[in-house]
């Protein structure tokens, strides 16, 4: 019996007006709407990993030929430039002696003409520069310059000891690279190196605070560290002129990364030997990291990196093979349409028939 | 629901309750009548009911309560709370916005069903009655404001607002007549009779003066019971019974006005206590859900704890030395001195992290994808029934994907297979055979080539029925009546031999029944009668129709209409004595009527069972005739009842009429017993005048629904009241029963039983003993039959040997018990040859058997050679040598659905006591295609659905259709229940899960919506995960690279809007509108609807080879941006990627990939699939260029993210292609292959490029090749055309021999191979 007894039961006693409930007609409530129903027929197959495989191979081929065609220089230098020192202890002292002389000379060789900008890299390795503590320890409303003293989120390294906001806080600007480099070609001609224009437009003049009316200039950076590593700013130039800052700032995705030093705007002949005065401050010797210098020319599509090519080269060939393969099982066995003996529920019968032979 | 009278009878009892069903729970009331102030310290509930769950106050925490049972949504909220703490990797609202969400739908859609009920409600409380209050004047008040002991006046037609006692009528003698529609289904009226004394209260003056008590019981549940007293200020006592009951939700109906004393209100009504909350059902699909959702969450603990693991490690061991992130000055996370906290709050907030893997949004998409698949199945117009004006109905939505996977329908008979619209079809009269016309039962006899015994013997005397009989007869349809024969109509029967009996024989149809007439008397055409039973009804009719109008009833006298035979009319009026009523058990009713002439007569009808035993063995002239015709009347499907009478001597009848008055007027149940007695006594030497046949007819379309579910591996159980017989005979009319099925029979109608039971009266054993033999019997039946179908299995299991039966007409070889004795001749016997022709057949058929016994070196002694091909002479035969091979490749799995089961009663009854028997019960039925339940009461129904549920396992599915009261336990028991919105009220309907118009339309509810839903809600299910999972994989590997510091590469607002926006439309409107063939073809192709039964859409197997392409996809959408983004510069300004861009590229991959595998997935392609899959592609670039122009307050690091970092980028457009390809390539060489090798076992649009028929055609021209087996045409010389087509039986291939004869066989098979073979060895054995 149910509840709703009574509640219908006024339907009965008082006569509803007659109006067909028989629903409307429309191709779409009938569910009848025309539709496009593509079959996987052998021709179809066939054709598509044909097209996959035509379209595939060009594209890996042009990207695997822009790819050689970047020059690339890739100078490791931690070990170099610590005096010889072997041990971890020795290396992290001799780093943290603030009174060491610590420039170290490099030489490369340039492999094959390196046209014009040659870009400068610095490479960490085993940086975590993408760890949560680290990446949230920054704070945007500052560095844009919204509210310059605003420094939550970027503990410990928020105030100076007496309770001076610091600008930028947080650990990522604390900890920014200092590193530098100073390169000559033969022996005494200085390549200069052009610091402007490596970070991207929107950081410079949107979220390192250009358009605010008073430039952002940094101020209170804690100076008295044990653990020497990050550089200082330069207190009378705003932020966002700031450039490696804001390279710096813009975290890396995993703990080996790149970031963009400079540009050479100077062709680089083959067989040029190239001197490369390092300043060697960074302290990644505690925690173990490398240090790479990277010169490296760009293409289209960006620098060295055959990955691209490859992967559209393997993948367009493969296509290009299953297209062969199902060509020959479907010449080999052809396969009638509609042929109800492939049906599911046919299947079995059909198995243990042939078995039967 | 007959048993209403015998119950009120029982427990009409005096005084003191007596524990009667349970009813007495010892909180007896006491109510003082018709004084309200005296009633006020009893506190009786009022009389407002409510229908809500929830009041205004806690409609939230209840809803809410409802939703919390799920337990994934306790894992949301403690994602929710966790994300509001520091742990959280995500921003609180990202988190928190969807749960919120979701939460807030579930309890938005409670609250509005809450609402309509409490709309509903109001209009219940608020209607109007008159009532007397304390015997002042009459005012009318609303329903809420009624108390127990007021009287109230109710008017014809109107519902008693609540349970009354009935004092008196304007009728005569206090009788009132109520219909119970709203309570049991059932749509004839019943009578109420008030006590004697309480007659006279029926105006303001009378009822200022009534004063009295009732002590009646409390309030209880039991519609039939009622038990009471009333007594008078001045001593008078009374007892009360259910006949004086007036129940809520019941009408008046036939009566100017009733006067009653309310007994029970509100929520204490017997209405009330009857409801219950109907079980909620979850599908199996949910529960699987259930489950992998169990083990995503394992995997998620596995991740976490690793993570945390990992992280406490690095952080004890590396994270000293990593200055740059000041580690000891961090107050918990990441110091290394407490790496151990450390590493448990990754693990938090890994859990968070990685929470992607349990899939929110799939539960709202489900919930919403249900909804809209409901509307559409409600739009059908193909499940229109346009008779009653009503659409189909869903009632609970979550069982939509059930629909596509039943394998067992439980179905009721009556009003559902058949319209229980009970037509006067035939009747037999002194030994002749009146009524022309064919039922269902012969016309599925013909169709089927059956032959009905019986049907030789009529030819004689029936004429054939031409285009004139029935242009005569539409004069004279009517609604119950629908016979025609010119010898009895317009008066012709004073021409009949037997006159004097047919016009007692019309008399007796007149008078011998408890109808009422409603309607004028003066214009006889517009009387209708309003009966206990349709049968009844329909008998009054066809009285009517011959000229003998019943017109008036009173209690003492029933007046008739009659025609004399020469076209006049006169009003006779018969004294009416006594009305010995109908029972169940009693199985017929008889009157005692005074005739004018004096003449006392007693006119009884009933079961041809009882009656034929109460015949006077001396009067019995037309027993046998008419046994005979009233058997053949059963054979095709009528329903029959013996007529007769007894003239009785004053004397006699006086000294019984003493008897009975004194035995009517015990009080208890010896009344009983005495009355039952006497009857016995009165009821004999009865002389038999002649039979009818009633025509149950069948509803449209019901044979060709049923046979289309059978061919869709459907199996179908039908439970009916009808006897062994009828139900047989029903059953080869609506195709339950096929040609050459063999028939498992059990039954305690056969000799055996029959000679337990003398025994059990000659040495009178007890009832449990006697139940002993029975139950042995019923063992003993079930064995035999079960050993007949292992034996056919093994057969066809152990080699490549099986037992073949063809259906040709006369194999149907009836696998009956010796123990069912007589009825299993006669079974075999009915189903004999019929013309000559088909015998000559028989005798190939006899050649064939010979043939198929003697094994292969039969046909070589023959000589005649390799009509068939060569191959299979080379098979060895099996173990069971008389089996040829060639007969056991010819069946394959059509052969499984070739048994039936018929099982009584009482059988059944023995059975559901004992687990042993149901055990056996159960493995016989999973073998059967259809079941036929004869004799079933409706516990029984439920429980036999109970067993089959718990029987048949977790893998079988069970359905239950049925239209009345009576299959309310029975729908509600069932996996999932469907109502048939039919004559007898609504109750099924309302408890139903589903609610159709007709029974046909289960066939498109279930082959083509159950179909469709089963399809889109696994694929819906089986992508959520591949889709979320993915989310969760790349979450992983993200905070492996990032120290597993909890930190993601990506934005949180990507991350939150993947499952929401980017993602949820294309499948949610898959799995709206998907379709893999269309409605026709999912009909025409039954068997497609076989996918749902081997769940080879959603199983195991499906949910790890999804899981493991995500795992796969998630590493190509991973590592190929890492890959190009990794080091060296991607754009050609020397820039390189920092984890904003690596985050961006990342998941542009991450929602292209799915979106687009969807589009493999599927091959059904609307405009809408387009807007919702390349449109959720294009908002998600929309969403970038959008949130990237945001002031870069809002957008953050994203701040002009694709118009100046990404999109200027050639290889992030090149990776993007490259990703898509590789991520979805396994996938699609998979299905590649699948369709080349597996053909369409998922399942797809092939089906409907070429028409089967067509196809099959070219099939028998073309050998064929790889393997599969060849018949040379060149074999088939003999053979001139052969033409196949699709009937609802199959496939049947005509063949036309060179004598141009032509011979139809029908080969019920769907495979093209085996039609081939059997047509193979047809011709040559028709041929030599």
């Amino acid at each position: 019996m149910s509840t709703n007894g009574a509640s219908t039961s006024d339907n009965g006693a008082v006569p509803a007006k007659k109006e067909s409930k028989k629903p409307k007609y429309s191709r779409f409530t009938q569910q009848e709407l025309p539709a496009c129903k593509p079959l996987l027929t052998p021709g179809w197959v066939i054709a598509i990993f044909m097209i996959v495989g035509v379209v595939f191979i060009p594209i890996g081929a042009v990207t695997l030929l822009a790819s050689n065609g970047v020059v690339e220089i890739v100078q490791e230098y931690e070990n170099q430039c610590t005096r010889n020192f072997t041990t971890r202890e020795q290396k992290v002292s001799f780093i943290q002696d603030s009174t060491a002389i610590k420039t170290c000379n490099v030489q490369l060789k340039v492999p094959k003409d390196m046209n014009a900008p040659v870009y400068i890299y610095y490479q960490l390795d085993n940086f975590y520069q993408n760890h949560r503590r680290y990446v949230k320890s920054r704070n945007d409303q500052q560095l844009r310059g919204d509210a310059v003293n605003e420094t939550s989120g970027c503990k410990p390294e928020a105030t100076t000891a007496d309770g001076q906001p610091i600008r930028p806080c947080g650990l990522i600007a604390w900890s920014l690279f200092n590193d530098t480099y100073a390169f000559s070609k033969g022996v005494s001609t200085n390549l200069t190196v052009n610091k402007k224009g490596i970070s991207w437009k929107s950081d410079r003049e949107d979220k390192f605070g250009a358009i605010k009316p008073s430039p952002n200039y940094p101020n209170n950076q804690e100076t008295n560290t044990s653990l020497i590593g990050g550089g200082r700013l330069d207190p009378d130039t705003p932020l966002n002129e700031q450039e490696d800052l804001i390279v710096w700032m813009r975290t890396a995705a995993l703990p080996t990364f790149r970031k963009l030093y400079g540009k050479i705007e100077e062709d680089l002949k083959v067989g040029e030997s190239i001197s490369v005065r390092i300043e060697n401050n960074y302290n990644t010797y505690t925690f173990g990291g490398g240090k790479k210098l990277v010169l490296s020319t760009t293409s289209w599509l960006g620098g060295k990196n055959s990955f691209l090519g490859i992967a559209y080269l393997t993948v367009g060939i493969l296509s290009m093979f299953l297209a062969l393969v199902f060509f020959l099982v479907h010449f080999k066995n052809p396969r009638p349409l509609g042929d109800p003996s492939y049906l599911s529920w046919n299947r079995k019968a059909h198995l243990s028939a042939n078995s039967a032979h | 629901m007959r048993s209403l009278k015998e119950r009120a009878i029982k427990s009409l009892i005096c005084g003191k309750a007596v524990d009667d069903d349970g009813s007495n729970s010892g909180n007896d009331r006491t109510i003082h009548c018709n004084q309200r102030s005296a009633n006020a310290e009893y506190r009786f509930s009022n009389n407002r009911t409510s229908t809500t769950k929830y009041k205004w106050y806690n409609v939230l925490p209840g809803s809410l309560f409802v939703q919390y049972r799920r337990a994934a949504y306790w894992y949301f909220t403690a994602m929710a709370v966790l994300s509001l703490t520091p742990f959280s990797p995500y921003s609180a609202v990202s988190v928190v916005l969807p749960l919120i969400f979701v939460l807030a739908l579930g309890v938005g859609r409670e609250a509005w069903e809450d609402f309509r009920r409490s709309k509903g409600d109001k209009i219940v409380n608020s209607r109007l009655v008159q009532v007397y209050i304390d015997g002042g004047k009459k005012k009318p008040l609303q329903w809420r404001d009624l108390q127990v002991g007021d009287v109230v006046t109710v008017n014809d037609g109107d519902y008693f607002p609540a349970d009354l006692l009935l004092l008196s009528s304007s009728g005569p003698d206090g009788i009132c007549y109520v219909e119970t529609k709203n309570l049991d289904g059932e749509t004839n009226l019943k009578v109420r009779q008030a006590l004697e004394s309480t007659w006279t209260f029926k105006d303001e003056a009378s009822l200022k003066e009534f004063r009295a008590d009732v002590k009646c019981e409390g309030p209880n549940a039991s519609l039939y019971t009622f038990i009471g007293r009333m007594e008078f200020d001045d001593g008078r006592q009374f007892p009360l019974g259910p006949s004086q009951l007036l129940l809520r939700d019941s009408t008046l109906q036939n009566t100017g006005q009733i006067w009653g004393v309310i007994i029970y209100t509100g929520h204490d009504t017997k209405v009330m206590q009857n409801s219950t909350a109907p079980p909620s059902k979850r599908s199996r699909i949910d529960r699987t859900l259930d489950k992998i959702i169990w083990a995503m969450f394992a995997t998620l603990f596995v991740m976490s704890f690793i993570t945390g693991l990992v992280l406490g490690y690095r952080t004890g061991h590396d994270g000293p030395h990593m200055w740059y992130l000041k580690p000891y000055s961090s107050n918990s996370y990441y110091n290394p001195n407490r790496a151990v906290i450390a590493g448990i709050i990754s693990a938090v907030t890994g859990l968070v992290l990685y929470g992607y893997l349990i899939p929110i949004a799939l539960y709202v998409s489900l919930e919403i994808v249900r909804v809209l698949q409901a509307l559409f199945m409600m739009q059908d117009l193909s499940m229109y029934d346009a008779t009653t004006d009503k659409t189909m109905r869903v009632k609970s939505t979550g069982l939509n994907e059930e629909l596509g996977q039943v394998d067992t329908v439980l179905s009721d008979k009556t009003g559902t297979l058949t319209c229980n619209q009970m037509d006067f079809f035939r009747c037999t009269i002194a030994g002749v055979s009146y009524g022309k016309g064919t039922t269902e039962v012969e016309k599925a006899a013909g169709r089927l080539g059956v032959a009905l015994r019986g049907s030789v013997d009529l030819r004689g005397e029936i004429e054939e029925w031409d285009d004139k009989d029935s242009f005569a007869c539409n004069a004279y349809q009517e609604k119950g009546f629908n016979f025609y024969d010119a010898r009895l109509l317009a008066g012709n029967w004073t021409g009949e031999p037997n006159k004097e009996i047919v016009q007692l024989f019309f008399r007796t149809l007149a008078l011998c029944h408890t109808a009422i007439p409603e309607g004028k008397v003066e214009d006889i055409g517009s009387l209708q009668y309003r009966a206990e039973s349709p049968d009844e009804a329909a008998l009054v009719v066809a009285a009517k129709k011959f000229g003998f109008c019943f017109c008036k009833r009173s209690p003492s006298a029933v007046q008739v209409r009659e025609d004399t035979g020469t076209g006049q009319y006169v009003d006779v009026t018969y004294e009416l004595l006594n009305v010995l009523e109908f029972s169940s058990v009693r199985k017929r009713m008889s009157v005692i009527l005074r005739f004018p002439d004096g003449r006392l007569m007693l006119l009884s009808k009933g079961a041809d069972s009882v009656m034929l035993a109460r015949v006077d063995p001396s009067r019995k002239e037309f027993v046998k005739s008419t046994v005979e015709h009233l058997n053949h009347f059963g054979e095709v499907g009528l329903r029959t009842l013996v007529l007769a009478y007894r003239e009785l001597g004053e004397e006699e009848y006086q000294n019984w009429e003493v008897k009975y008055a004194y035995a009517r007027g015990i009080l208890g149940r010896e009344r009983e017993v005495q009355t039952e007695e006497l009857v016995e006594q009165i009821e004999q030497k009865l002389i038999v005048i002649g039979g009818t046949g009633v025509e149950d007819k069948l509803q449209e379309g019901v044979p060709e629904s049923i046979d289309r579910l059978a061919r869709a591996g459907i199996t179908i159980w039908v439970l009916t009241g009808d006897k062994v017989e009828t139900a047989i005979n029903i059953g080869y009319a609506c195709s339950l029963l096929r040609k050459g099925m063999q028939k498992i029979i059990i039954s305690l109608e056969g000799a055996q039983a029959q000679a337990v039971e003398e025994r059990a009266e000659k040495e009178s054993l007890t009832r449990e003993k006697v139940n002993k033999e029975f139950r042995n019997i019923v063992a003993q039946q079930l064995a035999e039959g079960s050993k007949e179908l292992s034996r056919t299995k093994s057969a066809a299991d152990g080699s490549e040997t099986r037992r073949v039966s063809m259906s040709r007409s006369n194999r149907s070889r009836d696998l009956v018990n010796q123990h069912s004795g007589d009825y299993s001749r006669s079974v075999s016997q009915r189903l004999s040859v019929r013309s000559a022709s088909d015998r000559k057949e028989s005798n190939e058929e006899q050649e064939l058997h010979e043939y198929r016994t003697s094994g292969p070196s039969h046909r070589t002694e023959n000589g005649e050679g390799s009509l068939l091909p060569e191959d299979f002479s080379t098979v060895s035969v099996g173990r069971e040598n008389r089996d040829h091979p060639i007969w056991g490749r010819l069946v394959d799995e059509i052969e499984e659905m070739e048994f039936s089961l018929v099982i009584d009663g009482h059988s059944l009854a023995l059975v559901l006591e004992e687990e042993k028997l149901q055990e056996q019960f159960i493995e016989v039925c999973k073998k059967c295609a259809s079941v036929l339940c004869c004799r079933v009461s409706p516990r029984q129904k439920a429980q036999v659905t109970r067993l089959v549920r718990k029987g048949m396992g977790q893998n079988r599915l069970c359905l239950a259709i049925g239209d009345g009261a009576n299959d309310v336990g029975m729908i509600q028991a069932a996996n999932v229940g469907i109502g048939i919105t039919g004559v007898e009220g609504a109750q099924a309907a309302m408890a139903a899960d589903y609610a159709i118009g007709q029974f046909r339309f289960l066939e498109r509810l279930l082959m083509v919506h159950g179909h469709w839903c089963y399809r889109r809600i696994s694929l819906m299910i089986l992508y959520f995960f591949y889709k979320v999972s993915i989310m969760g994989w790349i979450a992983l590997y993200c905070n492996i690279f990032a120290f597993f510091s909890g930190q993601p590469l990506y934005n949180d607002w990507y991350a939150s809007f993947y499952n929401t926006v980017f993602t949820s439309l294309p499948i949610c409107v898959v799995g709206t509108i998907d379709q893999d063939v269309s409605a026709d073809d999912c009909i025409k192709y039954s068997e497609l609807y076989r996918t749902g039964h081997r769940k080879e859409l959603f199983d195991r197997k499906l949910v790890i080879a999804w899981l493991l392409n995500s795992v796969y996809a998630s590493l190509v959408i991973f590592c190929f941006p890492l890959g190009l983004l990794y080091l060296a510069p991607f754009r050609s300004g020397g820039e390189v990627a920092s984890l904003q861009e690596f985050g961006a590229a990342l998941f542009t991959c991450l929602i292209l990939v799915p979106n687009i595998q969807l589009t493999t997935a599927i091959s059904y392609f609307t405009w809408i699939h387009h807007v919702a899959i390349w449109g959720s592609i294009v908002v998600w670039y929309l969403f970038l260029l959008i949130y990237g122009a945001l002031p870069s307050t809002y957008a953050t690091l994203a701040y002009k993210q694709l118009v100046e970092v990404l999109g200027p980028s050639p290889s992030y457009w090149l990776l993007q292609l490259l990703v898509v390809i590789a991520a979805l390539l396994p996938d699609f060489v998979y299905r590649c292959f699948k369709v080349q090798f597996d053909g369409y076992s998922e399942m797809n649009s092939f089906t409907g490029v070429i028409p089967f028929g067509r196809f099959l055609q070219g099939f028998w021209d073309l050998p064929l090749k790889n393997g599969r087996p060849q018949v040379r045409t060149g074999d088939l010389k003999l053979l001139l055309k052969i033409s196949t087509k699709e009937s609802h039986l199959g496939v049947s291939c005509t063949l036309t021999k060179e004598g141009g004869k032509s011979d139809e066989y029908s080969i019920r098979g769907y495979n093209s191979n085996l039609v081939k073979y059997v047509l193979a060895i047809v011709c040559k054995y028709s041929n030599t």
